[in-house]
């Protein structure tokens, strides 16, 4: 796939977006003028860049939806719930038509059956469709030529006259776009008034370098279109053009734009040779004819074109400050690297500690300060709200509860929650799954809901919020609950867990995330086949997170993802134990206390302190481990606290904070339960990072 | 009369193309008859290559002819505004 069909399927599936979560609002909270205009403007969008391409098929479906949309917010026509549903198809089926364009596949009969249902009920709501003059018949294997089709805009004043110069750079036929699609397409964006073509540049066949462009064009349009949009539509190429458009009777711009070139006299000929201006055009109002003497003075020249040509890319730059798409490897790189620079700047600690230098050692936090903001910044470009990502779960949520003949309040909370991308797109599918088994098994049918006192429609809340360095996730939904008896009986039955185990209730409910576990007795085409769960918590430990059940039976079920904010580097906490250097999440950290000799009176040989009247269970991470002596006088106590989870981790020494870059242990080390990888100190050595989640778990079961 | 023996006419075949009329100028004196005949589809870089051709003809002052323009082809051209500079040329 070239880079620009890349760009374009980004842009439409971004567009697609907007138009989903405009039409899923206004189905939600009621018809808005500001989502009819997104709809439009996406719907209008994708229109034009599909007509860059020269992709027909979605183009002319494009333009009939367009037509009624504009009607719509002409608000001629009303925008029933009906209309709603409508237009959500119509965007499945763009989307199936834009796949298709790209994968240059013939439009099959399915798909052509689905448009001529879609564009004959999209006419139906069109009023006056019979004589609107625009060509409906699609797929008639003659591509529409856009001379054939009308302008978009109607007749009438608000027109501007435009001049559109436009040069190809060298190297325009890289790009692999036609220059001729894009002139067409002005076409359709008003009336090409005048064209000619510049071809002064262009050498004979002896010196002619057939991959090289050398020609330009010179145009007139007329359009209601602002510049922003004739612009647009050579987005795709602005780098390898020489672009200027400006209107007509704007003296000013055509003498600025002439003074740019270089050969001026040229140009000024062609142009009223081919009669798009005329000499009158040229003459400066001190009288003085520019075509007499073209090279005024050089340093205002040059300075005009300075100036010229900061505006014209401070233009661009604004054109393009809404995103700028980087291959997420490149980051990954800039992380990799940091993490080597913070690696070496402990060295360089280190050393002024050894040296006893205070120069040294003042440059070198100094620096590790800098490392520490230029990590936040990278961190926060990989940063992106959950919120858009959640959207697009409300259309999943509707079209499961509408098959279901359920009915369901979607609610979002924390949408601006930040979290890593990687993580956002990974998570999605688990999300996705859980959503569906909150709505197949746990909300019940209407009439279910009514016979047990509970309010009709069914509420399924999804929300985000940051809490002690990790992000939590939240199901919640108000429906039967699960039944642990049955979820218990199943998994006996399927030899998961003896007869005579006793489970908590937690441990009951995680087990339905065991392979193979459905309590569903109907499976439904949405969940309940037992595969799925497994995947989901899978996915979610892939990503260093937890999840976590709780439920009540006749109440509901709350379904807790717990997440890490990133995944590169993390502040940590170095601390030693026997003759091994640990890092702690520094996040993770709630205090540090000395065990003293009055809080292991009070232990008596058990593993629990009593930390200001509440109990706290300690882990002694020297016999946890098999480490040796403790070489140090004091023991600590680092108190952690995870989700509702509060441990203490008893160590030898202290040592403060430490910027960590996560490495990876290798396969050996993947089973070693309360460990999540390694990272280098300093002076060379290696520390083990722990796995809290993991450690506080083992605990947790311990006790129990 | 050099006949094209494409169906499409485009980047892709320019640079082949390209060899040939290069070839033809060299050993023939008289002027290049392009017979479209075969060719259906041509885009900016096929048309840019005729522009050359034909300056390469005017500075020999030999003949430079287009035949069996189909009607896309002729459409290309319009587009491309270069109704006028292929007047000359067009024969019908």
């Amino acid at each position: 796939m070239t880079e620009e069909l890349k760009l374009f399927l980004e842009d439409s599936d971004e567009q697609l977006n907007f138009m989903e979560s405009a039409l899923i609002n206004m189905q939600d909270q009621g018809v808005n003028e500001e989502d009819i205009g997104a709809l439009f403007r996406a719907m209008h969008t994708i229109k034009g860049t599909a007509g860059m391409f020269s992709f027909d098929d979605v183009v002319s479906f494009a333009h009939i939806a367009e037509n009624l949309l504009s009607e719509v917010r002409a608000q001629k026509v009303e925008l029933t719930p009906e209309l709603i549903s409508l237009f959500l198809l119509c965007k499945d089926h763009t989307e199936s038509l834009i796949s298709a364009s790209i994968d240059q596949k013939p439009i099959d009969d399915e798909i052509r059956e689905t448009n001529d249902r879609l564009v004959a009920q999209l006419l139906k709501f069109t009023p006056g469709n019979a004589d609107n003059g625009t060509d409906h018949t699609l797929f008639a294997g003659t591509s529409t030529s856009p001379q054939e089709t009308a302008p978009l805009s109607n007749e009438g004043s608000g027109e501007t006259l435009w001049h559109i110069s436009l040069g190809l750079k060298a190297d325009f036929f890289s790009t692999g776009m036609d220059v001729l699609n894009l002139i067409a397409f002005l076409d359709r964006l008003g009336k090409v008034t005048k064209k000619a073509i510049v071809t002064d540049n262009v050498p004979t066949l002896e010196h002619y370098n057939p991959i090289e462009a050398y020609i330009g064009f010179e145009l007139q349009l007329s359009t209601k279109n602002s510049v922003a949009e004739i612009e647009e539509v050579f987005e795709f190429v602005l780098d390898d053009i020489d672009l200027a458009i400006f209107e007509t009777d704007d003296q000013q711009k055509l003498l600025d734009w002439i003074d740019t070139l270089e050969e001026k006299q040229n140009k000024v000929k062609f142009l009223i040779s081919n009669g798009f201006f005329t000499k009158a055009n040229f003459v400066t109002e001190e009288k003085a004819p520019v075509i007499q003497n073209p090279l005024k003075s050089i340093e205002i020249r040059d300075e005009n074109k300075a100036t010229q040509e900061e505006t014209k890319s401070a233009k661009k730059e604004q054109h393009k400050s809404f995103s700028l798409r980087v291959e997420s490897s490149k980051i990954d790189q800039l992380i990799n690297q940091m993490s080597e620079m913070v690696i070496a700047n402990a060295k360089i600690a280190q050393r002024a500690d050894i040296l006893d230098d205070a120069e040294l050692s003042e440059s070198s936090t100094i620096m590790s300060d800098m490392l520490e903001s230029v990590r936040s910044s990278v961190m926060n470009i990989r940063m992106v709200q959950v919120g858009d990502s959640f959207t697009k779960f409300r259309r999943i949520v509707n079209d499961a509860a509408k098959k279901l003949g359920k009915e369901i309040d979607f609610i979002i909370n924390g949408g601006e929650t930040e979290l890593d991308k990687t993580v956002v797109e990974k998570i999605s599918d688990p999300l996705m799954h859980m959503l569906r088994n909150s709505i197949d098994h746990g909300i019940e049918t209407p009439e279910e809901r009514i016979a047990a006192g509970k309010p009709e429609k069914g509420t399924v809340t999804l929300s985000a919020y940051p809490d002690a360095g990790t992000i939590v996730i939240k199901i919640v939904d108000d429906g039967k609950g699960l039944d642990k008896d049955k979820i218990l009986e199943k998994a006996i039955a399927q030899g998961i867990v003896n007869t005579n185990q006793t489970l908590t209730n937690k441990e009951i409910f995680t087990l339905i995330f065991a392979a193979g576990l459905s309590t569903a007795d109907q499976v439904s085409d949405i969940s309940g086949r037992g595969v799925g769960m497994d995947v989901v918590k899978r996915n979610i430990e892939e990503l260093r997170g937890t999840v976590e059940i709780d439920s009540i039976e006749g109440e509901g079920s709350t379904f807790t993802i717990r997440l890490p904010l990133t995944l590169a580097i993390i502040d940590g906490f170095l601390v030693q134990s026997g003759d091994t250097k640990y890092i702690i999440p520094l996040e993770m950290i709630q205090e540090c206390i000395e065990l003293s000799p009055a809080y292991k009176e009070h232990m008596k040989g058990n593993h629990f302190i009593n930390l200001r009247d509440s109990i706290l269970p300690l882990l002694d991470i020297r016999t946890y481990f098999n480490e040796g002596e403790s070489k140090s006088g004091r023991e600590n106590v680092v108190v952690l606290r995870y989700g509702e989870y509060k441990m203490g981790l008893q160590v030898d020494e202290l040592y403060g904070e430490f910027q960590t870059v996560i490495k990876p242990l290798g396969d050996v080390f993947v089973n070693v339960a309360g460990i999540s990888g390694g990272t280098i100190l300093g002076s060379g050595e290696i520390a083990l990072i722990f796995d809290v989640p993991k450690l506080i778990e083992r605990q947790m079961r311990q006790i129990n | 009369m050099y006949k094209l023996e494409f169906e499409k006419l485009t980047i892709y075949e320019v640079e082949s193309v390209h060899k040939s009329l290069l070839e033809w100028c060299e050993k023939a004196d008289k002027g290049l008859i392009l017979d479209f005949g075969n060719v259906n589809t041509i885009d900016i870089a096929a048309i840019q290559l005729l522009i050359a051709a034909q300056k390469t003809c005017e500075k020999k002052s030999t003949e430079f002819r287009l035949k069996n323009l189909s009607s896309e082809v002729q459409n290309s051209i319009h587009i491309a505004g270069c109704d006028t500079l292929f007047k000359g040329s067009l024969n019908d």
